[in-house]
């Protein structure tokens, strides 16, 4: 998020898309409810009735998948009416012009055949969004789950810098991260290319850095992409895997071609609380500390580093995960002798310029906002107040594509994929809750009312929903708030897993999300 | 203060004390006990307001045998006798250190500070129903528009359980609002006005006004008023002044499908 | 106690403007004309009163919901607030 959560309430404007945000980040939608109460406007584009849109200005339902086309569409009618931020795109950024050609052919009229989005709404938007500052824009996986995932997020990027509204209080652009810690783990080099604090493992004095300040020569060139590497463990390129903390048989795409790529393993070592379903088929389970059980820090969506504090020690023979990998490090050669967490956070903080200032002592509760270079600042509420990161902000020209599938005669319906409010993810942590359990006991697929009454299907009937990847099976729930032609299936059910149905080859090119948020799909009753 | 609390520990008038420790700036329940005098120092009176007599209750049902104190005001003492009549706690088991409703001496038992009116936005006012509104007030909105206000209110709900889970006087074992006989399970918001007006009816002859609800709710729905008006219908239909003594409420059984002697943690009085 | 109930519930119920809706009789099996009479002016009192708000409040959905063959349960028939069971039940 390049603002902080709090600063949401005084926005005077709120546009959601892409995110359930009531369902998925509910004390954020508190604070969207707070800024409409003041008198914020509030906008909801979401290819579902979701329960923000009952308070929204304008809600409206694009077509999955149409986002580009949407946005774009809403910078056509800014340009046209001249709400655009002259100064700022003067100022700030550079490619405007090509951005104007592009988004001069999305007009109204295109962009409702592309999105479904009436031209009434798609104008009352882009007024209320370019003329009611600060606006805040917050998006979730809705944006990013695409093949498109790179183009839409860079659409809304264009979309804030066009009317100005990043680096202000209040007003920015707002990914909303979906768990605790996803910003700190990728802060820290969780991810192929680069280094803590997101310095490039191909940068040679960024290589340097971390070759004297960890003993040993380290690769310069980036790893592997979670799909390259089951892409690699296919072919039997990639013969051991560890996966802590993840459950990929029920969270990646297509889980049967998954499957065969597990099964060429030679070793899988699995470190988790509960025995998840990636976990049953390990060589090794490393069994981990719960959060409750260990010290520590997480970094959340708002970029906040706060302090995780033990509650009690370990149950069973379980270890916090830092010792587990500094044992395991030990015994492959490379000795790491931390007494406890706070010892990595020193190293860390040294090792990284934007979490150079912070100390455990500094933390407190109440944590810090990075950037925090020195021991005496603040910590940073908002980004980019001066400058973006490379200097100018840059409007990337995008064209809307169609997803990777749309439906046709064989698989009529539209499918997406998302979360419901009382489970988490695979479920390993919810589904053991009794009180979660009685919440949702089991997966389901909602179906708009007229779909299931032309299937002849009643509430709790079992569905079979199949794609060109496989068939699942799951209860009906009858929902007003789909469109026809759409299905939704939750991500946390290992009975009803609907990652069979989801493919692993639509990707976006640069990032190599999958697209789970759009497939082909046919559904009919099961037949005894 | 202090002097008072470390004799009740010294003397064995209680086992366990629950007041509120300074951390970082922030004020937390802590539990200081014959032990750990030493932390005594770090006992603190301030606005802040936690259900103290809930965790006491909840501890006593592990270990009947203690004595736990706590630091309260008025409405932690119409919490401990509404648990009494319930017959969730024994009289005497715990004793109240009493403090005056906010920090001043010069106010005993004024209103909480905390609960001092708050400024809510302009479409609140006009579409919702504002938190510092009082019953009365209420009373002069018509049916249709009492209806969408409510009902604008209760659609916010993001079925947190907050206002269950801090409630000192939400006791039941089986939450009806968790029986999806009653309220249907797997959406948001949970079924509307239903969710919210059982909970309310619950709170006939229970509610002790602490407002903590109020404060726990995440999207400020205007629980405290609601309830007011429930227990303001208790007091005219049936006389009854919740939480002001030990006398049994006109609908002890209302809303609970077994009656308290089947309850788990019963205790004769 | 039902009578309590039903009395506190009539005051509560107008507060979050529900009210008009609940009553409460005692009828024997044996009683048809009153049966028949209480049921006639009730009805009529509910008429008298409109449509239902929450069918209102709702109303894409529960006219989308009449096409299912089942409603859900989430949104149920009826006013919704509990007051068609209690009046079944009385």
């Amino acid at each position: 998020m390049t603002n902080s959560i709090a600063e949401i309430e005084d926005a005077a404007c709120v546009f959601i898309i892409g995110s359930n945000t009531s369902t998925s980040h509910p004390l954020i939608a508190r604070r969207v409810l707070r800024a409409k109460e003041k008198g914020a406007k509030l906008l909801v584009a979401d290819p579902r009735a979701i329960q923000m849109s009952h308070f929204a200005d304008v809600a409206v339902n694009q077509r999955l998948g149409s986002d580009v086309a949407l946005l774009n569409g809403m910078m056509h009618l800014i340009l046209k009416n001249g709400w655009e931020d002259r100064d700022f795109i003067k100022a700030r950024t550079e490619g405007f012009e090509e951005l104007k050609e592009t988004v001069a052919a999305y007009t109204p009229q295109r962009v409702q055949e592309i999105s479904g989005v009436s031209p009434a709404d798609l104008e009352k938007m882009s007024e209320i969004y370019a003329t009611r500052r600060p606006a805040t824009l917050l998006y979730t996986m809705g944006i990013t789950q695409h093949t498109t995932g790179v183009d839409n997020v860079k659409s809304v990027c264009n979309l804030a810098m066009l009317t100005g509204n990043v680096g202000v209080a209040s007003s920015g652009v707002n990914p909303l991260r979906g768990q605790n810690n996803v910003q700190g783990a990728c802060d820290m080099g969780g991810l192929p290319n680069v280094f803590p604090g997101y310095q490039q493992v191909a940068n040679p004095e960024a290589n340097a850095k971390f070759t004297k300040a960890w003993g040993r020569p380290l690769p310069d060139k980036p790893g592997r992409t979670l799909p390259d590497m089951i892409t690699a463990m296919s072919e039997g390129k990639l013969k051991a895997l560890y996966v802590i903390g993840e459950n990929p048989k029920l969270s990646d795409p297509d889980a049967n071609h998954l499957k065969h790529a597990f099964n060429n393993l030679e070793l899988l070592i699995v470190q988790d609380l509960f025995l998840s379903e990636t976990a049953q088929g390990a060589h090794v389970v490393l069994p981990a500390a719960s959060s409750a059980e260990k010290d520590g820090t997480f970094t959340n969506t708002e970029r906040r580093c706060m302090r995780l504090r033990q509650a009690i020690k370990p149950l069973g023979n379980c270890l916090p995960d830092w010792e587990i990998a500094s044992r395991l490090a030990t015994a492959m050669g490379y000795p790491m002798s931390y007494r406890n967490a706070e010892e990595i956070f020193r190293e860390m903080a040294a090792l990284t310029p934007s979490y150079a200032g912070m100390s455990y002592e500094r933390l407190g509760i109440d944590g810090l906002h990075w950037p925090c270079p020195t021991a005496d600042h603040p910590g940073t509420k908002f980004l980019h107040p001066v400058q973006f990161t490379r200097g100018l902000g840059k409007f990337h020209a995008v064209q809307y594509q169609d997803p990777r599938e749309l439906p046709d005669a064989e698989y009529p319906y539209y499918l997406t994929t998302g979360r419901m409010f009382a489970h988490y993810h695979t479920g390993t942590m919810t589904r053991v809750s009794p009180a979660l359990d009685r919440e949702q006991p089991t997966g389901y697929v909602e179906i708009n009312p007229q779909d299931a009454f032309k299937l002849k299907v009643r509430e709790g009937e079992v569905l079979v929903i199949s794609s060109p990847r496989g068939r699942i099976e799951a209860p009906a729930k009858i929902s007003p708030e789909m469109l026809p032609g759409n299905l939704f299936l939750p991500i946390h059910f290992g009975e009803n897993p609907t990652n069979v149905l989801t493919n692993s080859e639509a990707l976006d090119p640069l990032a190599k999300i999958p697209e789970f948020k759009v497939s082909k799909a046919r559904v009919e009753k099961l037949v005894e | 203060m202090k002097d008072k609390v470390r004799d009740w520990l010294e003397t064995g008038k209680v086992d366990l004390f629950l007041g509120y420790k300074q951390v970082d700036g922030h004020p937390l329940p802590h539990a200081f006990s014959k032990e750990n005098l030493a932390e005594l120092g770090e006992l603190i009176v301030s606005p802040a307001r936690y259900a103290l007599e809930k965790l006491a209750t909840e501890i006593l049902a592990i270990k009947p045998a203690l004595k736990i104190g706590i630091l309260g005001r008025d409405c932690n003492q119409r919490a401990v006798n509404v648990l009494t009549v319930h017959q969730q706690i024994s009289p005497g088991q715990i004793q109240i250190l009493e403090v005056n409703c906010c920090p001043s001496p010069l106010r005993k038992h004024a209103a909480c500070s905390t609960l001092q009116p708050q400024t809510y936005g302009a479409v609140k006012l006009e579409l919702g129903v504002d938190n510092n509104m009082s019953v009365a007030q209420m009373d002069q909105f018509d049916q249709e528009s009492l209806y969408s206000r409510w009902m604008y209110e209760f659609q916010k709900c993001l079925k947190c359980y907050g206002c269950r889970d801090i409630c000192p006087v939400c006791f039941c074992k089986e939450c009806s609002l968790e029986n999806n006989d009653l309220v249907a399970t797997g959406g948001l918001p949970p079924e509307v006005p239903l969710f919210h007006l059982i909970r309310a009816v619950h709170m006939a002859g229970r509610c002790v006004d602490c407002g903590l609800c109020e404060e726990a709710c995440p999207v400020d729905i205007p629980l405290r008023l609601l309830y007011r008006k429930v227990n303001g219908i208790v007091k005219d239909l049936f006389g009854y002044e919740t939480g002001g003594s030990h006398e049994q409420p006109p609908f002890s059984l209302l809303g609970e499908s077994t009656p308290p002697e089947a309850e788990p943690h019963s205790k004769a009085v | 106690m039902t009578k309590k109930r039903m009395t506190f519930l009539k005051e509560l119920l107008p507060f979050i403007g529900l009210g008009g809706r609940l009553r409460l009789e005692w009828i024997s099996s044996a009683e048809a004309q009153k049966f028949v009479k209480v049921v006639t002016e009730f009805t009529e009192q509910i008429r008298n009163l409109g449509p239902n708000p929450l069918a209102k409040t709702y109303g894409d959905s529960l006219d989308s919901l009449d096409l299912a063959p089942a409603p859900s349960e989430a949104t149920g028939s009826g006013c919704g607030c509990g007051c068609s069971k209690a009046a079944a039940g009385a």
